[in-house]
């Protein structure tokens, strides 16, 4: 199909089943373009085929699923305006469509009237707003509360009644780290105040004397008779 | 028969001592005497001996010194008398060596007499006190048979247990435990002293003997010493190994009060002078110091003396005078 035949095509489909007047530009050209006035003819023969075959409606799903890969933000928002709408006061909620009673007749209506309205618990609210504002959290919420409960092993419980015997020696532990600490302090103390107070030791420069006459007279005496003699001889004139 | 005991008891303590491990200090003969009951007795009549026996005896003693020309002698003879009941007396006779003047003789032999009381206890090798001794000494038998003023002697050598020092031979009489002849060693074995008998008697006659009389001293313990002696004396932190207290007592010396400490440790003697003067502390002094200890050497004998403030003391002793240093030292508050 050349240019000039792709231009006839939507006419085409327009004019079929119709035959179009052999003074219009359609039947001009298919006068000069066997192609397009066969292409012509099976348009004519399978239209009146589709308009007979049975029509099917599209699943319920479909409408949702298209928004929901489509447009999934307003879909929720617009869930949240119904639960919004739903969840008002009653003052707000929409009344009972007018056809409604005939249509469940004198008994449903009696009855659906004495039935009290139940508010919906406010925890739901709760829940719901929570589920909203953050929908994996709440999944993970749930599902996590689903999980078999695994009862705890027995040497769990020797060792949670030992830490909770182990109160008593730490207690004394600590005491121990308390009074380790006071000595600590103490003893630092102590050492501050020896420093503070300490007195000055006497420095001795050490000289070696000759002369004796330089003693005290009692070690003087001492030391003669100690030695037999001999310092008081080494002073005296030979 | 007291010859007979003796060599016994030291054949069974060398026996003894040749079954134990050998000592480091000393060759294999070397006696233990420390484990022999005999032997021990033997020793303890040695150290009492000097005041338990009468006797009477002439003594010549041999030192030397460094003097101001160096190497020196010092010798001279004495009487020695005892009663066997702790008194006793000495008594300068001549001096040999060196020449003095006439008149310094006769001063020195004067200030002999007034020194006996240390001559007597003091100069001569002693065993003060057994135990201290036994546990500082090696004692070994020389076997050899020395006559000594007519008197058959053993030869002992006694050697401190630590090294470095000296030693000493002495010649005992067996029969009352006497020691009649002292020869003192350096490490390297020369002679430095010796006191030896010359004539000895028994059982003397000491009428017209003028026996020692003590300077009166008052002796103190730690708790009564401010009260004896006025003041609360500084004692030392620090004595060379083996030392212990001996004595504690109060002495005078003109108007000033002494408080003197005495150690021993068995052989060996050591001596603490304290004494306090309170008005010696200058307005505004350094406490600190520096303080001057002056140390003096005389023979083998060595005192180190300072003072510092109100306190005053003096060390001596036969020891180092870096040790005597430390004792002083160990003093001060």
């Amino acid at each position: 199909m050349n240019s000039p035949c792709r231009d006839f095509l939507s006419a085409m489909l327009e004019t079929a089943p119709e035959r179009p007047a052999a003074a219009s530009a359609l039947g001009a050209h298919f006068a000069s373009c066997e192609s397009c006035r066969q292409a012509f003819e099976r348009m004519c023969r399978i239209r009146p085929a589709l308009a007979n075959l049975a029509r099917l409606s599209a699943p319920a799903a479909l409408d949702g699923l298209v928004v929901a890969a489509t447009q999934a933000g307003q879909r929720q928002e617009r869930a949240l305006a119904h639960l919004r709408t739903a969840l008002a006061p009653r003052k707000g909620r929409q009344e009972v469509p007018a056809g409604l009673d005939p249509f469940l007749g004198a008994a449903g209506s009696a009855l659906l009237s004495g039935v009290g309205r139940v508010a919906a618990p406010a925890v739901l609210e709760r829940l719901v707003e929570e589920e909203l504002r953050d929908p994996q959290q709440a999944l993970m919420r749930r599902y996590v509360s689903r999980l078999r409960r695994i009862d705890a092993p027995a040497s769990l419980r020797t060792r949670v009644q030992q830490v909770l015997r182990a109160p008593r020696r730490s207690m004394g532990r600590r005491a121990v780290l308390a009074g380790a600490a006071l000595v600590v302090l103490c003893a630092a103390m102590w050492g501050w105040w020896s420093l503070e107070h300490v007195k000055p030791r006497p420095k001795f420069q050490v000289v070696f004397v000759d002369d004796l006459n330089q003693l005290d007279p009692l070690a003087l005496g001492m030391l003669a008779g100690l030695t037999g003699g001999v310092s008081a001889i080494k002073g005296m004139p030979r | 028969m007291m010859r007979t005991l003796l060599a016994t008891a030291l054949a069974l303590c060398e026996a003894l001592a040749a079954c134990s491990p050998p000592p480091t200090q000393e060759p294999p003969s070397m006696l233990a005497l420390t484990q022999q009951g005999g032997a021990n007795a033997f020793l303890s009549q040695i150290a009492e001996a000097p005041f338990q026996t009468a006797y009477y005896a002439r003594r010549r003693v041999w030192q030397t010194f460094e003097g101001t020309n160096g190497s020196e002698t010092l010798e001279y003879t004495e009487r020695v008398w005892s009663d066997g009941m702790g008194r006793f007396s000495v008594t300068p006779e001549d001096l040999v060596q060196p020449a003095l003047a006439p008149q310094s003789e006769q001063v020195f032999l004067l200030m002999q007499k007034a020194r006996e009381g240390f001559i007597y206890r003091l100069r001569d090798f002693r065993i003060r006190d057994l135990g201290s001794f036994l546990s500082a000494y090696r004692v070994k038998d020389l076997e050899e048979q020395v006559n000594v003023a007519g008197k058959a002697c053993e030869r002992l050598r006694i050697r401190a247990a630590s090294t470095g020092r000296g030693y000493w031979e002495i010649d005992v009489d067996p029969t009352n435990g006497l020691i009649l002849a002292t020869h003192e060693f350096l490490a390297d074995g020369t002679l430095v002293s010796s006191v030896e008998t010359l004539e000895f008697q028994a059982e003397p006659d000491l009428s017209g003997v003028e026996l020692h009389k003590d300077l009166l001293a008052v002796p103190f313990t730690e708790s009564t010493a401010h009260q004896v002696l006025g003041f609360t004396p500084l004692g030392p932190n620090f004595l060379p190994r083996g030392f212990s207290l001996v004595k504690s007592e109060k002495i005078s010396q003109g108007t000033d009060t002494w408080a003197r400490y005495a150690y021993s440790d068995g052989a060996e003697s050591l001596f603490l002078l304290y004494r306090e003067e309170p008005n010696q502390i200058a307005p505004g002094a350094d406490l600190a110091g520096p303080y001057t200890m002056k140390i003096f050497r005389a023979g083998r004998w060595t005192v180190a003396q300072a003072s510092f403030g109100e306190h005053q003391i003096i060390a001596i002793g036969r020891e180092p005078a870096s040790i005597l240093q430390q004792i002083v030292e160990s003093c001060v508050p």
